[in-house]
């Protein structure tokens, strides 16, 4: 702007002529970052096809009680180990119940949804009655549907799965960018306790906060604020695996701190937390995108570990990890009932495998060297 | 830095590495053992007064013998140390006669004294023995253990400079108990500001126990004891030992050789005290093998003692014990010839094993039951009506409740689906397979009926299940236990629309939230330490330490009390009968199902048998390495 | 550099410090001490007990206690397994850890970066792609259940390794393979994407203008850079293979620290606890060290500060 006017000091600034250069900026500006980005991504067909194939899991996870399906926690001991049949594709086993899912949704086995799934549900029931998809991926050792249960778990999965990235990047990005913004003493403090946080071995940690949170007198005292052991999963690992992102977000504040729009907020008076929070850490969207898709498998995981220890997911809630580990189970050189490990391991596998690929295609796609090619 | 050096620097990186794979693969080598077998669990101690699980006891019964052994078929008191034993007229004083040939594994004799020496440390307030309280049949021992002194008596009192486990008393009388004038509630402190006055070898002193004596010419002391002669355990002579007993007791030889009760060499003990003593290079034994190698989480490696007095029929040179815990990687062991033996299966192969009618599994109903344990402490009063825990001890303290809890579970479903149709369905607490060692009529709890269990629920003030409050099962880590549990869970919620939640918990804090009282309905297993119904009766006494349920009756403990003192087979039968019909109709516990053995063990496994109490001596047992070899030759291993 | 080192110990010892206390006090807050499963029948049994483990003294002077004695590197006894002291368990599990550790290293290194540099030079190919799945997807499946199918596979389809149990070189292999594959396949992916960075770079063309041979333009000169980001990894995978170790120690029966590690948080063994997470903290305090002394090695133009 400064040059512009400099360049041509005696031409009165007329509104016509703001107006023309406001329209030539429109005019350039054509191409942001994002869709520049964007256009990138589209071009990866395997990063496209992750996408859609996330897309296509959220959606169905967040509509799992419009589906069809049978009942994730109802337990028919006759149906024992059924291998999956596709034929034929709906039955209509689900014997009513209708009535049982209004009055009182504890024994229906769906469990306790809060709204708008209740709601869901009764719409699922009115539209497809007492129909409901055949065990088309079998059923495990107590009888149930391994579908639904796949489709049930999924929400917990990814619910942990966000809700603790989410945590992870509020702290991360915070940390960071404050240490990296104020510099100096502060900046050496905070990153001095990133790394001895960094050695701590933190998995340790997480057991024996669950162990100890799950300790009926707190268990009981948390219940109160309705708050089960995956909530504090999910904040526990969040707030641990913060430590990398506030190393990134650091090192790109550090950079950028000195560009000119970060002097031009000071010189307008900008605080030192306005500049922090509106001025830069909306420069750092890709690094955080990247850093999203990389974390979440992360958690996701490590969500599983932990169902493996039995310190996972409580029954009757079921989760990826928590069936995994119960397909595991069933895997003896006697009798291998394959489904109960091939069909969770494909959804957690191929779910994390396009969380990866489509990190990988989105860090392409927002590599600055790579811009407008 | 000079680039010399930097270009040097794979170099030394692939050195480095070299290095610490040749440090990796370069670890000892041990020669394979003659015998294999997956124990369950990491075993906590080898000292037997402080051993408590059952995977110890495996550990136990290679390294040391008791008075008696069991056989290995029909678990009858067989002889061990004591080669033979006589039972007085009136059914109460045991005198075991020693083997003159019994020797520690440091050659020299096991002696009466041992015994006796072994068993004051096991009664021993101080040594804390878990399974004390089930061998207090013995006179005295229950006054000596729970350390009852009156004035008048012989007493010793151990002084603080002593060691811990130093059993080395001053022997004296007991002249005056001084109780402090404002008693402290709690009884148990009340009991620390006791002020005891004792003569000792013409002296007068005066004690009292801890180390913060309260005046100058008191003395801190560790214990106050009744003299342990008022045990009625004597040593007549090197080799003889004589037991008085309260009540007749017929299993008492059985129970002599328990694994609690097995003797401890005094030297050993008093040279290196716990947990020293009991390391592979100082421990001393007198079983028919000693201990070589003790890796944690590795395995526990046994060889045979030279000194046992019957090495003739120890035919194992070398065992090895893994404390391997989950079942599907025993089982894979197993199939792959590296263990001969394993004490579990994954509960998936149970039913095509059972198909496939395999020789080396052929499971027998045992002396076993699986139950839930019910929570039945009252209400705290001065509690207020929001306190979801009050609620919930509110709802289970009432019998209705109970009685609804019960009746909702179709256990036959679990039987079946679960267990697939290997063990068989509980209504009581004793295993029928009791009948086959003394007639014991069982007496039953409800059937299924989940409408009669609605209705119970309604009569206690929770129709339909309104105003109940969550409860949990609390189990330890498991799939078997989960499955159960999920059953059970949904069960309740459907017929009964409650909610109940799992919670899991590693065995030992499972254990301790029972002790605690620290839960609403827990898992539990019982397994006979003997062959008669006293084994599962007597543990829900009021008093018992594995009772766990805050359940008091005073008729179950009468019934009982008249069972002990009753010397007429038939009638004390009917006395346990009694008692069990009023668990029954009280249910602090629901029985589930009868346990059937979960062992497997290859048929080339000579002298092993399966029986009652999933129990199997050494002795005797034998592989035929061409036999083995052959068998998994068959198998293509 | 010797001033690095000095001032990285330096720090090194106050992490210790700082996680001993942190630790120490985040035990002894927790509801329920290790004994509560005593049975509460006499007061000076327990206290005796408590006494035996120091537990009877006011905090700080427990806290100073086991400082002097964690400096002087002994260690206590553990609370649950009461024949062991905690230095025995660590002198017993350490090394068979740390051997499975090496092993599964050694390997993920290996099949890693011989993938990874196959994968950058043919790039584009069937075999790239090939390669590149077949690491998401060893990212992407929980260890246990690679662990599972593996045994399934070599052990009774094929049958070529024992199924659990330590002692012998047959019996480290599958465990050290299960443990290693998802570090093989992170490895694998950044050789891969360092390669292809390195190879685009001016060097490497001036590398190939003089002539040089393809071989030794990739292994003599882009190696070396493209080997950065693989070493950064390295801080925090052998961290992780080292606590990782669990699952697979779990399935194998190998009677490493892992195991150990997860029975002392979840039943409170204070001392155990202490002594694992104090080794475990130098250990990786050490591990990320010697990486920042790596990558000065490699890269001259690191500074290091």
């Amino acid at each position: 702007m400064t040059a512009t006017i400099s360049e041509n000091p005696t031409a009165p600034p007329t509104t016509e002529r703001y107006a023309a250069l406001l329209k030539e900026a429109a005019a350039i500006q054509g191409v942001s970052l994002g869709r520049d980005a964007w256009r990138r991504l589209r071009r990866s067909r395997t990063a496209m096809i992750a996408l859609y194939f996330l897309i296509a899991v959220a959606l169905l996870s967040f509509f799992t009680p419009l589906l069809p399906l049978a009942a994730p926690r109802k337990i028919d001991l006759k149906q024992q180990y059924q291998a999956p049949h596709c034929w034929p594709i709906m039955v209509h086993s689900f014997q009513s119940q209708a009535d049982d899912i209004e009055p009182d949704p504890v024994g229906s086995g769906f469990g306790e949804l809060i709204p708008p799934f209740n709601w869901m549900l009764a719409l699922r029931l009115k539209v497809f009655g007492n129909w409901q998809f055949n065990a088309l991926m079998g059923s495990d050792k107590l009888g149930r549907d391994l579908l639904s249960r796949l489709f049930w778990g999924s929400r917990v999965s990814l619910v942990v799965g966000l809700v603790a990235t989410f945590v992870s990047l509020l702290i991360g990005v915070s940390y960071g960018a404050i240490s990296g913004y104020i510099g100096g003493w502060v900046d050496n403090a905070m990153m001095r306790g990133v790394d001895i946080l960094y050695s701590i071995p933190f998995i340790f940690v997480v057991i024996y906060l669950v162990t100890v949170l799950s300790e009926p007198v707190i268990k009981s005292r948390l219940e109160d604020w309705h708050i089960n052991r995956i909530t504090v999963f999910f904040v526990v690992v969040g707030a641990i695996y913060w430590l990398t992102m506030a190393r990134v977000v650091r090192g790109q504040v550090m950079s950028l701190k000195h560009e000119q729009f970060v002097e031009a907020a000071r010189t307008i008076g900008g605080g030192r937390w306005r500049i922090i929070f509106r001025h830069l850490v909306p420069n750092l969207w890709s690094v955080i995108i990247v850093y999203l898709t990389l974390t979440i498998p992360n958690v996701m995981l490590f969500e599983a570990f932990l169902s493996f220890l039995g310190l996972g997911v409580e029954p009757p809630d079921v989760s990826w990890g928590l069936l995994a580990n119960e397909g595991i189970a069933v895997i003896t050189p006697i009798k291998t009932y394959w489904w109960l490990v091939v069909y969770p391991g494909l959804a957690l596998g191929l779910t994390l495998l396009s969380l990866n690929f489509l990190g990988d295609g989105l860090r392409d796609a927002l590599d600055p060297r790579m811009k407008n090619k | 830095m000079s680039a010399r050096l930097r270009n040097l620097f794979p170099y030394f990186g692939l050195l480095l590495l070299l290095a610490a794979l040749g440090w990796a693969v370069s670890f000892g080598r041990l020669p394979p053992a003659d015998m294999t077998f997956c124990n369950g669990d990491e075993v906590k101690s080898l000292d037997p007064a402080v051993s408590q699980s059952d995977s110890e006891g495996n550990v136990l019964r290679a390294l040391y013998e008791g008075l008696c052994q069991y056989d290995p078929k029909t678990l009858e008191a067989t002889p061990g140390v004591a080669e033979s034993w006589d039972l007085s007229d009136d059914k109460l004083t045991y005198t075991f006669h020693l083997r003159k040939n019994a020797r520690w594994s440091d050659g020299s004799p096991v002696t009466a004294e041992d015994f006796l020496w072994s068993y004051r440390r096991f009664f021993h307030p101080g040594t804390a023995a878990v399974y004390a309280e089930e061998f207090w049949y013995i006179s005295g021992s229950k006054t000596f253990s729970e350390s009852k002194v009156a004035v008048g008596n012989a007493v010793e009192v151990e002084l603080q400079d002593k060691p811990d486990d130093g059993l080395e008393p001053l022997y004296g009388k007991l002249l005056k108990i001084e109780e402090p004038k404002i008693k402290d509630p709690d009884e148990a402190q009340a009991a620390l500001a006791k002020v005891f006055t004792v003569e000792i070898g013409g002296k007068t002193r005066r004690f009292t126990r801890g180390d913060r004596p309260a005046a100058p010419d008191i003395e801190g002391c560790k214990h106050v004891l009744p003299s342990f002669d008022t045990v009625k355990v004597r040593a007549l002579d090197p080799q003889t030992l004589e037991i008085k007993l309260d009540n007749p007791t017929p299993y008492f030889p059985q129970l002599t050789g328990f694994f609690a009760m097995y003797p401890v060499n005094r030297r050993c003990v008093q040279k290196y005290h716990l947990p020293d003593w009991v390391r592979p290079e100082n421990i001393v034994t007198n079983g028919p093998y000693t201990l070589q190698l003790r890796r944690m989480r590795d395995r526990v490696r046994v060889v045979k003692n030279p000194n046992y007095w019957n090495q003739k029929q120890v035919f194992l040179n070398v065992i090895d014990i893994l404390p391997i815990k989950s079942s599907t990687t025993a089982l894979n062991m197993y199939l792959t010839g590296q263990v001969d033996w394993i004490l579990k299966l994954p509960a998936p192969v149970v039913p095509v094993l059972l198909a496939a009618n395999r020789p080396d599994y052929q499971p027998q109903a045992v002396l076993g039951t699986y139950f839930y344990r019910i929570n039945c402490s009252p209400p705290d009063p001065k509690a207020t009506e929001s306190d979801v825990k009050q609620q919930i001890r509110r709802a289970l303290s009432n019998v209705l409740v109970r009685r609804a809890l019960n009746m909702a579970i179709d256990k036959q479903s679990i039987v079946d689906g679960v267990k697939h149709g290997r063990d068989q369905l509980a209504r009581s607490l004793v295993p029928p397979k009791m009948n086959e060692y003394m007639h014991h009529e069982p007496a039953l709890c409800e059937e299924f009926n989940p409408l009669a269990a609605r209705k119970l629920l309604a009569e206690a003030g929770y129709p339909e299940g309104r105003g109940f409050p969550k409860i949990s099962i609390l189990l330890n880590t498991d799939e078997d236990h989960r499955a159960i549990a999920e059953f059970v869970q949904s069960q309740w919620q459907q017929n009964l629309r409650i909610k109940v939640g799992i919670q899991e918990k590693e065995f030992p804090s499972m254990n301790d939230s029972c002790e605690r009282l620290d839960y609403d309905v827990c898992r539990a297993g019982w397994f006979g330490d003997y062959t008669d119904s006293n084994t599962f009766i007597n543990v829900f006494k009021s008093d018992n330490g594995s009772n766990q349920t805050g359940w008091k009756s005073e008729t179950y403990d009468e019934l009982l009390r008249q069972a002990h003192h009753e010397p007429s087979p038939a009638r004390r039968s009917q006395l346990f009968h009694d008692a069990e019909r009023v668990l029954m109709d009280e249910m602090p516990i629901i029985p589930l199902y009868f346990y059937a053995s979960p062992e497997m063990a290859r048929t080339y496994l000579k002298g092993w048998y399966p029986n009652a109490q999933t129990l199997h001596p050494y002795i005797g047992m034998s592989i035929d390495p061409a036999e083995k070899k052959a068998v998994l030759a068959r198998e293509g291993k | 550099m010797l001033g690095f080192v000095i001032r990285r110990l330096a720090w090194m010892v106050v992490t210790l410090w700082i996680v001993f206390t942190v630790t120490f006090f985040l035990m002894r807050s927790a509801p329920g001490g290790p004994f509560s499963r005593e049975r509460k029948t006499d007061p000076l049994i327990e206290a005796q007990l408590k006494r035996r483990y120091h537990l009877d003294e006011p905090l700080i002077q427990q806290y100073g206690r086991e400082l002097k004695n964690f400096v002087t590197l002994d260690l206590g006894f553990s609370f649950k397994s009461v024949d062991f002291s905690v230095n025995e368990i660590i002198r017993q599990g350490l090394p068979v850890s740390a051997s499975l550790g090496i092993f599964a290293l050694v390997f993920a290194l290996v099949l890693g970066l011989t993938a990874g540099i196959f994968s950058a030079v043919r790039r584009g190919s069937l075999l790239d792609a090939g390669l590149m799945t077949l690491a998401t997807i060893g990212i992407a499946v929980p260890s246990f259940v690679i662990a599972s199918l593996a045994i399934i596979m070599f052990v009774f389809i094929v049958p070529i390794f024992p199924a659990a149990g330590w002692g012998s070189l047959s019996q480290l292999v599958l465990p050290a393979l299960c443990l290693g594959a998802p570090y093989a396949a992170y490895i694998a992916r950044l050789t891969r994407s360092g390669m292809l960075d390195v190879l685009g770079q001016d060097y490497i063309r001036t590398a190939y203008a003089k002539g040089l041979p393809r071989g030794r333009v990739i292994f003599r000169h882009a190696l070396k850079g493209a080997m950065l980001p693989v070493v950064s990894f390295l801080g925090p995978a052998i961290a992780g293979i080292l606590t990782g170790s669990m699952v697979v120690e779990q399935i194998f029966a190998v009677p490493g620290l892992g195991q150990h590690f997860v029975q002392a948080a979840t039943q409170r063994d204070y001392t155990l606890c202490m002594g694992l997470v104090m080794l475990y903290t130098a250990l990786l305090y050490g591990m990320n060290m010697l990486v920042d002394l790596t990558y000065q090695f490699l890269d001259p133009r690191i500074k290091l500060d």
